[in-house]
């Protein structure tokens, strides 16, 4: 039985070392390229839909504790690896989890979709700019959902990959892609949101995080 | 899409940065060869310029010779060609075998082609911001004679941040597929696009 997960938030937050900008109302938070210990901080209060790249994460491994500590310990269900079998363990755990696939040529595609998983395990395309630029028989390839991650900065690029079937793109920038209202449409409500009251979701996080020295 | 006039020489010795460039500058789009058979037509195409990624590394001589005698230069990919490693003594055994220049994502290797004499061309791995990052920082302190931006067909959108601390020039690779895609990428300020799509090698 092929398990139902909520929708992907829109648009997910890049979270690194520190959050870049208070959040939007509907955006989830992305962890990747920061510490443990870090990860555990700024996911402490995050109170909405979050995810976390397990590979970027330094001092955690890419196995099967490090996803029960996430899913019991963070209450974190979305996860993005390289690792098609830890997908695989994070289904049955009970988690969502995306392969992240190097999207360099069209080679490196085909070789990577091959060792995917499908449907359950969606798909996190990097960099995300490339999803624009696929063929259409490429695109349908790719497991859904969709992540488009990595190098997502303008409006116009949140667009593109929104119409070429993502369901969800990662942004750095500073501004709310999905502030406009644009982002919202055919957005589906509290995808794993794990806390109470939307809009409140980072206040009572430490003034430090959100500007580190 | 030929954009100068001097034209293909045969060239049997190693040949430098320079003529590297002239050839991509002459024939911007290179052609990229993963099998047999692209290779037979990339020998009857006019870029001067034939970039290899795969093949058996160890037995790549005679497909270097043959480049050779159809007056083009041979640009190898040592991470992606069977049976070498991206270290020294991979660098060693291409420039023995013919390799004009060598293609890699690794600094130690890109130090050793240099070391060698012939052409250095590093990839960059554009997948996020941090990686651009970290692959200009690569660029940076490795020095190669060329950069191979992957996927090149994004370089419209990525130029501002890797042109600028750039100094030499640069490849775009990846996800190339039309005649559109070529121009915006030249536009952008590529040298030249590598494709292993034939109906462009002949632009």
């Amino acid at each position: 039985m092929i398990p139902a997960w909520p929708a992907l938030p829109r648009v997910f937050l890049s979270v690194r070392d520190h959050l870049p900008r208070p959040p939007g109302q509907d955006e989830g938070l992305l962890f990747h390229d920061l510490s443990l210990t870090e990860l555990i901080h700024l996911s402490a209060n995050a109170e909405r839909a979050a995810a976390v790249d397990v590979d970027s994460v330094e001092g955690l491994a890419s196995d099967s504790a490090a996803l029960t500590f996430l899913a019991e310990r963070l209450g974190i269900r979305m996860v993005i690896t390289r690792r098609p079998a830890l997908t695989l363990r994070a289904v049955e755990l009970g988690c969502q989890p995306l392969l992240r696939i190097h999207c360099l040529d069209s080679t490196g595609l085909e070789r990577a979709l091959d060792g995917h998983p499908g449907t359950p395990v969606g798909t996190a395309l990097s960099p995300g700019l490339i999803l624009a630029h696929l063929a259409e028989q490429q695109r349908r390839m790719l497991p859904p959902p969709v992540l488009a991650y990595g190098l997502m900065r303008r409006d116009e690029e949140f667009d593109a990959a929104w119409t070429a079937g993502a369901a969800s793109v990662v942004t750095s920038a500073a501004g709310d892609p999905a502030g406009s209202g644009r982002g919202r449409r055919n957005h589906r409500a509290d995808p794993g949101r794990r806390g109470s009251k939307p809009g409140h979701a980072l206040d009572k996080l430490d003034e430090r995080l959100y500007n580190p020295a | 899409m030929r954009r100068g006039t001097s034209g293909i020489k045969p060239q049997s010795q190693v040949a430098g940065q320079n003529e590297i460039a002239r050839r991509l500058s002459d024939f911007p789009c290179g052609a990229a060869v993963k099998s047999e058979a692209q290779l037979e037509a990339a020998l009857d195409c006019p870029p001067g310029v034939v970039f290899v990624l795969r093949g058996d590394g160890l037995e790549i001589g005679s497909m270097l010779r043959r480049i050779h005698s159809a007056g083009k230069l041979a640009a190898v990919h040592l991470d992606l060609v069977d049976g070498l490693s991206s270290d020294i003594s991979g660098v060693r055994w291409l420039v023995r075998s013919g390799a004009d220049a060598i293609i890699s994502s690794h600094s130690q290797a890109v130090r050793a082609v240099k070391a060698e004499g012939v052409t250095a061309i590093q990839r960059v791995l554009c997948l996020s911001e941090l990686s651009v990052e970290h692959g200009m920082t690569a660029v940076s302190r490795s020095q190669p004679d060329i950069v191979e931006l992957l996927p090149g067909v994004i370089l419209p959108q990525v130029a501002d941040l890797v042109l600028p601390r750039l100094t030499v020039p640069l490849l775009a690779g990846g996800f190339i597929r039309n005649v559109k895609d070529v121009d915006a990428v030249l536009e952008a300020g590529a040298l030249a696009v590598t494709t292993t799509d034939p109906a462009l090698w002949n632009l």
